[in-house]
């Protein structure tokens, strides 16, 4: 009962307030070319700082809701996803545009994306208070190999070759040792540098890694610009909502199956949908209809993908390993307002994870009105938008947000060179998430780490320390597996290439 | 003839080479400057550099051991990537010596003349520095008087 009263809280005027201009902030970014979710959650993270920490939550809950849902008009009406977890729209979302049906396809998008997010929503409510009661019983040891458990899975699971993605990890985990140490207070790496002793501040290397990088692809071409979609009939909401009915059991898995990928840390909105729509086309009569305009793709895909927005929350909020890249940065925007993640979210600091979590299904609801509006009325003008203006404006709020964490110009310097930096080892295969993941758990594993090593220095057993307790070893059987899960799927689509060639 | 497998990716093994020398020298130098530290400072960052010099040298094994492939780089102009790094340098230097807002519009009006690929007439030229001072105003006045941020005033100006 009182977690419902917390949750009222979110009903107030102004959280209501920052709820739909987040909503329509994330939309809006999303659905500008090139910029992802993770983009635009992190170059609006700063603009939540002067704010109380449940509605700096609420915002960023709601720009993160906005931008998921935002991707998917790019990729029904002009092929193009606005975001990964997009991908999977294209494959029916942009056949039905072609045939006239793109206006229904965005009102289905949006209804799938409320569905999928309530249903995320709920379960963070329902399971993640849960999975805090088992959290309490984790000591600094399993912190230590938890935090290695979602280096290992988002190191696998990100695009491209895992042993790059560890390597991206291992620079995150390495630059997050930078300054003064957690525990002993020793100054290391800063090279006399009066400005490194602080460290390299999460958020703006976060926005450098994110954002820079697609600043500098944006000016190489002039082409990234999307053609303006043809008008469409209008909203279609009838027409949409027997379509939903008919799909309702398709959306409900696909809404379950969003919520159990993104639990799993570092598997995101690509995945799942990509998951959701495969099951949806095996499941379905119509089959043969996948990939030519089928109405159930898009609510599969959409359905899942928003569904990821509130799965994520729950390994973010119960262990801190963030389960989707925009989970990283909002951790980080907890990290900034004093926030521990972990159990206490849930006994501390309760009544600001239930305004939260309030929010977000306020958001949720909001997301219908406001994305079927700008759908139809705002979709034609945003894409439209010149570089000339997009990148310059980009750049600026990079600039004035991490200037604004800790007033420091330094950190802007540190923020672009990170973002260089993240370019070119982008260009080499080097992702920017396992870097970013890899700095965000830095000291959460270096605490669990030198606490453990102390302790088994104490008892005579560092070993002893590390893999004596059941908790600790389930989770480092977790490790393993994710890191032979890439060698064995790699093996596996080698297998055939290569029977197919001896023969 | 060329697969449409191979068109679409390059080699990667001289690229891997490059980042898996470069991951070696990193993580030595993580362990050399770790030596004046205390055994629990050092502790954290000896282990994970070493885990990153034995990553990075499983990669330099690997690129000489099979062939793997990665995707072609985003084509484009290098010129325009490279001015925008440079603007974004100078301008991340020139908040203190400038200010904010002078460094802010300077460097937008440098950013918009890289991103912009079309001729520039009048019009546009009035209409875009119009629209980037509205959006930069905007901010300015969210930070500096809403959000109370202290936004340098430039060291520069001061002296005038």
């Amino acid at each position: 009962m009182e977690n419902l009263s917390f949750m009222m809280v979110a009903f107030s005027p102004i959280n209501f307030l920052l709820a739909v201009l987040g909503v329509a902030a994330g939309i809006f970014i999303e659905a500008l070319p090139g910029l992802s979710a993770t983009m635009a959650v992190a170059v609006l993270v700063p603009v939540t700082f002067g704010m109380p920490p449940e509605a700096a939550l609420i915002m960023l809950g709601a720009i993160y809701t906005g931008a998921i849902y935002g991707g998917s008009y790019a990729a029904i009406l002009v092929n193009t996803p606005g975001t990964p977890a997009a991908i999977a729209t294209t494959f029916d979302g942009y056949p039905m545009a072609q045939r006239g049906d793109g206006d229904l396809a965005v009102t289905l998008s949006t209804m799938s994306s409320m569905v999928g997010g309530l249903v995320g929503a709920l379960a963070l409510l329902t399971l993640a208070p849960l999975l805090a009661q088992v959290a309490l019983k984790f000591g600094s040891v399993e912190y230590f190999w938890l935090a290695i458990f979602g280096l290992t899975l988002i190191s696998a699971l990100s695009e491209g070759s895992a042993l790059k993605g560890f390597i991206g990890a291992g620079l995150g985990l390495l630059l997050s040792t930078v300054g003064v140490s957690v525990i002993g207070a020793d100054i290391r790496y800063a090279f006399g540098s009066q400005f490194l002793l602080g460290g390299v501040e999460v958020i703006s290397a976060l926005i450098g890694l994110y954002c820079i990088p697609v600043l500098i692809d944006l000016v190489a071409t002039p082409s990234a610009h999307l053609e303006p979609p043809e008008e469409g009939r209008g909203i279609r909401f009838g027409e949409g909502l027997s379509l939903m009915w008919r799909g309702k059991f398709n959306a409900l898995r696909s809404a379950i199956i969003g919520t159990a990928v993104a639990i799993l840390p570092g598997a995101g909105g690509s995945i799942a949908s990509l998951v959701s729509y495969s099951e949806a086309r095996r499941t379905s009569p119509r089959s043969d209809q996948f990939g030519k305009g089928e109405p159930d793709g898009v609510i599969a895909t959409e359905t899942a993908n928003n569904a990821t927005v509130g799965g994520g929350f729950i390994p973010t909020f119960v262990l801190g390993i963030p389960g989707t890249p925009p989970d990283a940065v909002i951790l980080g925007a907890l990290l900034v307002q004093g926030f521990r993640t972990g159990p206490e979210m849930f006994t501390t600091n309760v009544g600001v994870t239930y305004t939260f979590i309030g929010g977000l299904f306020i958001a949720t609801l909001l997301m219908l009105p406001i994305g079927l509006l700008i759908g139809r009325y705002a979709f034609k003008s945003i894409v439209s938008i010149p570089k000339a203006l997009l990148v310059p404006s980009i750049a600026f709020m990079t600039i004035i947000g991490t200037y604004a964490i800790r007033n420091n110009p330094f950190d802007v310097v540190v923020m672009v060179v990170l973002g260089v930096v993240g370019w070119v080892l982008s260009r080499y295969g080097v992702k920017p998430s396992p870097i970013v993941l890899g700095l965000i758990l830095g000291p959460i594993a270096e605490q669990g780490f030198v606490q453990g090593y102390l302790m088994g220095n104490a008892s005579g057993s560092v070993m002893g320390a590390f893999f004596g307790r059941p908790l600790s070893l389930a989770i480092i059987a977790l490790v393993l597996l994710s890191v032979l899960f890439p060698l064995w799927r790699a093996w596996r689509t080698r297998s055939p290439k290569e029977t197919a060639n001896g023969h | 003839m060329a697969t449409d497998h191979e068109t679409s990716t390059l080699d990667a093994r001289p690229s891997d080479r490059v980042l898996a020398v470069v991951m070696i020298v990193i993580a030595t130098g993580a362990i050399v400057f770790s030596r004046d530290m205390s055994i629990m400072a050092s502790v954290f960052p000896r282990t994970i550099a070493t885990l990153l010099l034995v990553f990075s040298a499983a990669l330099l094994i690997k690129s000489f051991v099979v062939h793997p492939r990665r995707a072609r780089p985003e084509p484009g102009s290098v010129g325009r990537r490279l001015g925008l790094i440079a603007v974004m340098l100078v301008w991340s230097f020139a908040l203190k010596w400038l200010g904010f807002l002078a460094a802010s519009l300077i460097s937008a009006a440098a950013l918009a003349v890289l991103a912009h690929y079309h001729a520039w007439t009048p019009r546009r030229v009035g209409g875009y520095a119009i629209a980037l001072a509205a959006i930069i105003g905007a901010f300015y006045t969210l930070f500096a008087v809403v959000l109370n941020v202290p936004l340098p005033v430039g060291l520069l100006w001061r002296q005038l």
